[in-house]
């Protein structure tokens, strides 16, 4: 057979993927061989591929790929998540485009919407990573809101709730103005900002005198409520019974008194609005003070701050600063660096908002999953992460699962007529409990089920379970033979929302962890260090590089420079020389198959002592890539591969053995 | 390397191998004797300072040329790979002596001298061969100093564990048998 002079990725790939897809060698069926399970972290279903996707999927396809060439029954489960806010967000600017707006639809015609698009998008990241040359078991692909697992969601939500873990409650949580929706405390990325600091002069009731707080929100003193000093501060001691009035509006609040006050700290005097900021929000609780929210859901003022009603919160905020000037109400203004907290999905300002959402209870689910990480159980790689790990779980707050959107699994509580609710898996059952619960004549439209949905994490922390049924039938054969998985390949950036929730989530609801090992791979900059960006435009499109180099020489340029743990600076040489790799290892094939070879020659001394040294360093180097292999350490690994056929085969033993100029070899 | 795995797996495959590397199994790895890796270390040595040479003196790698070596501080000479090392440097013919060679070119590895007798066309640039020897000295010299700058000390001999001293001890003694041949050829040359 002809030999081609050049190897083409383009002629071979696609030949080779469908072969093996054809023979079904992926796929994997329970039987005595010990299993090698490993569920791929699902990326958004409307996602395309990006290079962060190409290093962990290349990764994880190393540690398949040898897997099961150990003999291991190898199971990579591959699927989509849902992705509620991000997949909502696209569907809704899609519908604008063509004209509709989301509120003039119903739920039922919006998701409907919403499955057509997924229907049509939903494929395209999996198709890439064939081309990457990824092994799953493409016959168990999942998605997140396939029937069964969203069923698993709901059990487990009603299973939580009827353990007391489940509440409903008004609580300050973070709001997206944007994309008007609660977020969880994770979803809020903090960056330090250079703001104004307003100093601005409340007059005392009946008085001349003026107290001056500060702040750097002037529009929120609409929504103020009291003025709080500290008790030790005498400055203010007289205050006591006397109230202010807030600027503007006039509105008298009281002083009120508490050590929380850093007597320090501005003026020593603070402005309290508790619908407001979450500090405030406690103080108000404790000294039982109104809380008067003065933003709509879309972040403009309400008629509750009385002046400025319909303008935006950014708008109001160059504006009232202008009305407190002209009004001898601004003492002055200083420049600060604080922290401000920006919507992960949609970059929008958060703001502080009560609202009335659905949290669980995080302190006792987080405590097994925090030990089973510390000592070992668990093993994370590198095993720095286990420090931030532990500061997260040691911290951890109520997690707000409630999403004001409807791309996802709607949260099952039904409310009756009266206000009373119920949680139960189908309206059925809900009107079971509700008639036996509160002795009331209800039928099934008397019940209106809750209008929110879970938040996505909610339903891909049970992923390594539901993918298998575990929540539905504990007991069945696939999920008892793959279940604990094996290893986890992901992101540190998911730690919390991902990791550390499925781990609670094993331990919670099968007694197990979820898997052994977590391997946390770096973010891929580019070659400056900058993190990869549409707007930077230095994001390259992995399937151009694939075109380009071949998936072989992508694979290898990927993992030349990562180390766990560490980020990659990726630079498309690195890709070139995972091409030039290919062609060293292409040619070298092309010369031995070039020799001609005599069954009756003798073989040469050089030839016997060669083999006996290439024979001795081809199983060092085994040792060393499978000491290298055990700790994960898999860019090494790749290097005592290239060092192995670059330099000790092609460099030195094929010139040992080379036969002379159209001889033939033994 | 999955794809051009398959696509060569498929070029050789014969009968009795598994229809596809994606469901072979890995080589299981076997014993092997480090001895002779090493012993091959050095005859890279050997082959790569022949080939710095032919490139210096601009000796196409098409002529045989012939081989000297000469062993010195008593150390037993290892044939192993004479015959690699004949066949990568095109040597017509490879005999140890004991004694320097005359009219003869000379590259040091480690403590072993090569001597590569001339043609009757070359002539030996007896300056450039002693400022080359001097360069090599000085270097020599220097990676002395640092190890024995290293031995004498006192913190890194009494926390280092002892193989670490060991390697350190290893290289001196190697480091001065250097030193040592380099002078004797400085001062033969020097003679002439």
């Amino acid at each position: 057979m002809e030999i081609p002079k050049q190897y083409s990725p383009q002629k071979t790939e696609n030949k080779w993927y469908s072969k093996w897809q054809e023979n079904k060698y992926f796929s994997s069926k329970p039987d005595d061989r010990p299993p090698y399970t490993m569920v791929i972290p699902p990326p958004n279903v409307t996602g395309v591929l990006h290079m962060g996707h190409m290093l962990n999927n290349t990764i994880q396809d190393v540690l398949v790929r040898r897997a099961r060439m150990q003999s291991y029954n190898t199971c990579w489960l591959p699927g989509t998540d849902h992705a509620s806010i991000a997949t909502e967000a696209k569907v809704v600017n899609l519908l604008k485009t063509k004209g509709i707006s989301k509120s003039s639809l119903s739920r039922e015609e919006f998701l409907k919407h919403a499955w057509e698009w997924k229907e049509k998008h939903g494929g395209i990241i999996l198709e890439q990573l064939k081309k990457l040359g990824a092994s799953c078991d493409w016959d168990r692909t999942k998605f997140t809101m396939d029937d069964d697992l969203s069923e698993s969601v709901i059990k487990v939500f009603v299973d939580l709730y009827n353990k007391g873990l489940i509440y409903r409650g008004v609580r300050m949580v973070n709001w997206d103005p944007k994309a008007l929706t609660a977020l969880s405390d994770e979803e809020v990325i903090h960056k330090e900002l250079k703001s104004k600091f307003y100093y601005l002069q409340y007059k005392i009731e009946g008085s001349d005198e003026y107290v001056t707080i500060a702040t750097t929100r002037p529009e929120t003193i609409l929504g103020d409520t009291a003025i709080c000093v500290h008790p030790d501060d005498e400055r203010y001691a007289h205050l006591k019974g006397k109230k202010a009035l807030v600027p503007l509006i006039n509105r008298p609040i009281p002083f009120i008194f508490d050590d929380y006050v850093d007597i320090e700290f501005g003026t020593g005097a603070l402005k309290v609005t508790p619908a407001h900021d979450i500090n405030d929000y406690n103080l108000g609780i404790k000294h039982n003070l109104k809380s008067i929210d003065i933003f709509n859901d879309n972040g403009t003022l309400n008629e509750n701050a009385e002046i400025f009603i319909g303008e935006d919160r950014f708008v109001v905020r160059e504006k009232i600063v202008e009305s407190l000037k002209d009004n001898n109400h601004l003492v002055k203004v200083e420049e600060i660096v604080n922290s401000v907290g920006f919507s992960e999905r949609t970059d929008e300002v958060i703001e502080p908002k009560l609202s009335l959402q659905w949290f669980l209870k995080m302190e006792k689910i987080s405590k097994p999953a925090l030990e089973v990480v510390m000592n070992d159980t668990i093993k994370f790689h590198p095993p720095k992460f286990k420090n931030i790990y532990r500061h997260w779980m040691e911290n951890v707050r109520d997690w707000c699962i409630s999403r004001q959107l409807w791309w996802g699994q709607q949260i099952p509580a039904y409310y009756l007529p009266d206000g009373n609710f119920v949680v139960a898996e189908t309206t059925e059952k809900a009107l079971e409990i509700a008639r036996e619960k509160y002795n009331q004549d209800l039928n099934i439209e008397d019940l209106k089920q809750d209008e929110d949905v879970l938040d996505t994490w909610f339903s891909s922390w049970l992923w390594p379970i539901s993918v298998f049924d575990g929540i539905r039938n504990p007991d069945n054969k696939e999920f008892k033979y793959y279940y604990p998985t094996n290893d986890l390949v992901t992101a540190p950036e998911i730690l919390f929302f991902w990791v550390a929730r499925m781990i609670m989530a094993g331990l919670e609801f099968n007694g197990e962890i979820p898997f052994k090992n977590v391997y946390l791979h770096g973010i891929v900059r580019d070659k400056h260090g900058r993190k990869m960006s549409k707007s930077l435009g230095n994001s390259p499109d992995p399937i151009g590089l694939i075109e380009q180099f071949g998936a072989d020489g992508v694979r290898v340029g990927m993992l030349l420079s990562s180390p766990a743990g560490n980020d990659l600076l990726f630079d498309e040489s690195l890709c070139e020389q995972g091409r030039n790799f290919c062609n060293k290892i292409w040619n070298a094939f092309r010369l031995i198959k070039g020799w001609e070879i005599n069954k009756n020659q003798e073989q040469s001394e050089e030839a016997q002592i060669a083999y006996k040294w290439f024979k001795a360093n081809f199983n060092k180097t085994l040792e060393t890539i499978n000491n290298h292999f055990e700790k994960f350490r898999i860019a090494d690994a790749l290097m005592a591969v290239y060092k192995l056929i670059w330099d000790d085969f092609c460099s030195w033993y094929l010139e040992m053995i080379k036969p002379p100029y159209q001889q033939p070899i033994d | 390397m999955p794809f051009i795995s398959e696509e060569i797996y498929q070029n050789i495959r014969t009968e009795q191998m598994c229809e596809s590397i994606m469901i072979a199994n890995l080589p299981e790895q076997d014993a092997y004797s480090g001895e002779v890796i090493e012993k091959f270390e050095f005859a890279k040595q050997v082959i790569v300072s022949i080939r710095n040479f032919r490139q210096e003196k601009g000796i196409s790698n098409k002529n045989t040329i012939e081989l000297f070596v000469k062993k010195n501080n008593d150390e037993e000479a290892d044939t192993t790979f004479d015959s690699v090392v004949i066949k990568l440097c095109n040597i017509s013919k490879l005999s140890y002596v004991t004694e320097k060679v005359n009219n003869a070119f000379s590259v040091n590895v480690k403590a072993t001298e090569l001597f590569i007798p001339l043609n009757q066309s070359d002539d030996i640039d007896i300056e450039g061969e002693i400022a080359k020897l001097e360069k090599d000295l000085k270097y020599q010299e220097g990676f002395l100093a640092s190890i024995e700058k290293k031995l004498s000390n006192e913190r890194f001999m009494k926390n280092a564990p002892q193989n670490v001293i060991d390697k350190e001890l290893k290289k001196k003694s190697d480091s001065l048998s250097v030193i040592e041949v380099i002078k004797k050829q400085l001062s033969s040359l020097k003679e002439q």
